[in-house]
């Protein structure tokens, strides 16, 4: 094994090379303004150093964070296109899983990592006196911050990985025969509230991970309010992403009232985006008119949600969404497509219908007293 | 022996592009953009198109080398756009093609995203005329150049002192409830409208402008006027011709870029002019420069507006020139510089 292992989670460009036994060679660069600058240059010489050529590698690790996003794109950037050319796999460890490693020799208590998110603010994790993560990450406010434990890092202390600590995990998980475990829409955000799956949910336990930025915060940006009602124009369909979770979020009750699905449920969704999942939107005038989403399990895809805003109904939003999620299905490899429908929604019904979807059941008072669900089948030709 | 493969990776703005050049032969222009989540917004977000560059690089490299039937292991040397556009999104682009130079150990060229624009024309309609004068018109830029040299002696005799062109375009765009991003959309609804219904001002064409400014443009004084124009017909109560104000805002635009670029290649004595950028692709601009040029005696070459806008295949093609004329490589401590 020869793994080659980056980290620009924080202000350190760090890079190091390990053999399955031991680190080879290891650099550590603390300039937050010269990641992109200096991280080629530190990968060139570790290897030099350590006497590896790039064929010969066979694995990378790349720290993804939590970290400030300008800075931790770098090494992502770097380490997913070294392993695309080179066709090798590349895997991510959490930062702080790193950093919380190196501070837990004999210790009798838990540790927490605090890595600088810039505002004011703190990515933090919180590790057993086993190693394992029990909470995090997750990213706060200095006074929101855990002060149980031991702390590492902080307001008053910056710490900084090695590439060494990312590289030495890296190869013990590989060597258990661990598998990057996929992060869908999770790596995004932490949902406000406590409301459905955080990051941290969706990585404990894990410690290779997807090669994706733990960002835990959403960009900053507000769309302006629309002082002109948008021009009727045609919907234009795309893939559902985490952002516009509040937009469909806001739609939801008033088409599905008392079945209406939470912000959480559509971010358990989307983290099966794409393995089991596909969610689309529809867009008019730059403005969220429609959304559906289906699960994947081959030969067998099921409609899960189909959502027309009311001032957009009755202009094919609904059929551009539906064509959109069958044609996904068909491409990967679903011939049988399943769906359900309240009994008395004859225009959704006749819908279906015209896209060679027929009726193979019905569930008694499926959406409450005397609202039956009806059942619908297609079959590919 | 054929001419080395170039790959060229553009990242400056919201398109995340992959070119693969052989000389002046295009063999694979792949992009993905993310202007549909910056639509909500009305304007470019940095964070979003950042983000969506980290994801789409991997997939667009992958296409780039799928359409033009090479391998990696092909390619002679890796150009990438170093500057000017937003630092967050330039980074992805160089943290990438750097990643590319050192795994395959191939020469890397960090290029000027400007020249670029100019340097696409050599897949169209060959070898670039040198000297020649260069208008980029896009949402980041507006700019007046002379080339002599396109991989070395490039001079901006001019360039916006407020708004980029493509910028105004988003902005009356905006005003006018038409979508983002501005400029197809107001070029469109332009062709039903008469361009002389509303005299809207040119900015810098003042003669007190034509020292300090000669080949400067502004559009923020356009901007505004067009959005004062329709809240003053709001408020008396009438409806906003939309045709007609979009076509009058297109004219002055037009009618300042065009008036600009021939004059520097009058005062200049250089007989060519190149247009560039995404404002390029604008249908009015295309037809009153080609008039404009055709009056002066000034041979002027357009790009597809397909190539006009951003793509991996002008930072390629870029690139291939630098090659050909053996110009150094960039060495792998390559900075940025974002505008």
């Amino acid at each position: 094994m020869r793994l080659l292992a980056v980290d620009t989670a924080t202000p350190a460009s760090t890079v190091a090379v390990h053999d399955g036994d031991r680190v080879l060679a290891s650099r550590r660069v603390s300039d937050a303004s010269q990641h992109a600058e200096v991280l080629a240059m530190l990968v060139r010489d570790v290897l030099e150093e350590a006497g590896v050529t790039m064929p010969e590698l066979t694995h990378i690790a790349c720290g993804v964070g939590p970290g400030p996003f300008t800075g931790l794109r770098v090494g992502l950037a770097t380490a997913k296109t070294m392993g695309y050319a080179l066709g090798i796999p590349v895997v991510g460890i959490c930062t702080l899983d790193a950093i919380a490693r190196e501070h837990q020799a004999g210790v009798s208590e838990s540790v927490t990592v605090m890595t600088g998110a810039r505002r004011h603010e703190f990515y933090w994790a919180t590790y057993d006196t086993d190693g394992t993560r029990i909470a995090g990450p997750e990213v706060a406010r200095e006074e929101n911050l855990p002060i149980s434990g031991i702390v590492v890092g902080g307001p008053s202390s910056l710490t900084i990985p090695d590439a060494s600590w990312i590289a030495q995990i890296a190869v013990e998980a590989i060597a258990r025969g661990e598998k990057a475990a996929p992060l869908g829409a999770a790596h995004v955000e932490q949902p406000a509230g406590g409301d459905g799956a955080s990051t941290a949910d969706f990585i404990r336990g894990r410690t290779l991970l997807a090669a994706e930025a733990l960002y835990l915060r959403r960009p900053d940006a507000v769309p302006p309010a629309s002082a002109v009602p948008p021009p009727a124009v045609a919907p234009k369909v795309r893939t559902m992403r985490w952002w516009d979770i509040d937009a469909v979020s806001a739609l939801e009750p008033q088409l599905f009232a008392t079945t209406a699905w939470s912000a959480g449920t559509f971010w358990s969704e989307l983290a099966g985006v794409p393995d089991t999942r596909h969610y689309v939107v529809a867009e008019a005038a730059g403005e969220l008119v429609g959304y559906a989403g289906i699960t994947i399990y081959p030969p067998e895809a099921e409609v899960q949600t189909i959502a027309v805003a009311p001032w957009q109904q009755g202009r094919g939003t609904g059929r551009a969404l539906l064509e959109a999620v069958i044609s996904e299905a068909s491409v990967r490899g679903c011939s049988r497509m399943l769906l359900e429908v309240r009994a008395d929604n004859a225009a959704a019904i006749s819908l279906y219908e015209s896209f060679g979807f027929a009726i193979n059941g019905r569930r008694r008072d499926y959406y409450g007293a005397g609202q039956d669900a009806v059942l619908m089948q297609r079959d590919a030709q | 022996m054929s001419e080395p493969l170039i790959l060229g990776i553009e990242t400056s703005c919201d398109e995340t592009g992959v070119g693969l050049v052989r000389g002046t032969t295009l063999l694979a222009d792949e992009v993905a953009s993310s202007v549909d989540e910056h639509v909500r917004f009305g304007g470019v977000v940095p964070e979003i198109a950042s983000r969506a560059h980290l994801e789409a690089i991997i997939p667009t490299l992958d296409r780039a080398c799928a359409t033009a039937g090479v391998a990696l292991r092909d390619i002679d040397a890796i150009a990438v756009t170093a500057f000017p556009g937003l630092a967050g999104a330039l980074l992805v682009g160089v943290a990438s093609a750097k990643a590319l130079a050192l795994a395959l150990d191939k020469p890397l060229y960090g290029v000027s995203h400007l020249s670029s624009h100019v340097a696409v024309d050599r897949l169209v309609h060959g070898e670039l005329p040198e000297p020649a004068i260069a208008m980029l018109v896009s949402g980041g830029h507006s700019s007046i150049l002379r080339v002599d040299d396109i991989t070395a002696d490039v001079v901006t005799l001019g360039a916006t002192i407020d708004d980029a062109a493509g910028e105004a375009f988003d902005k009356v765009a905006r005003v006018l409830g038409l979508p983002f991003p501005g400029g197809p959309w107001i070029d469109h609804a332009a062709r039903d409208g008469d361009a002389k219904y509303v005299e809207f001002p040119r900015g810098l064409t003042a003669t007190k402008d034509q020292v300090d400014h000669r080949f400067d443009v502004s559009f923020s004084g356009l901007k505004t006027a067009v959005a004062r124009w329709i809240k003053a017909r709001e408020a008396s109560g009438e409806s906003v011709p939309v045709a007609d104000v979009a076509a009058s805002f297109q004219e002055a635009v037009v009618d300042v870029l065009t008036m600009k670029a021939v004059a520097a290649c009058r005062e200049e004595n250089i007989s060519h002019l190149i247009l560039g950028g995404g404002v390029a692709a604008n249908s009015r601009l295309r037809a009153m420069a080609q008039e404009r040029c055709e009056a002066a005696g000034i041979r002027l070459r357009v790009p597809p507006a397909r190539l006009c806008t951003d793509n991996g295949a002008m930072v390629a093609a870029m690139g291939a020139a630098l090659v050909a004329r053996g110009r150094p490589a960039s060495d792998f401590g390559l900075s940025i510089r974002p505008t």
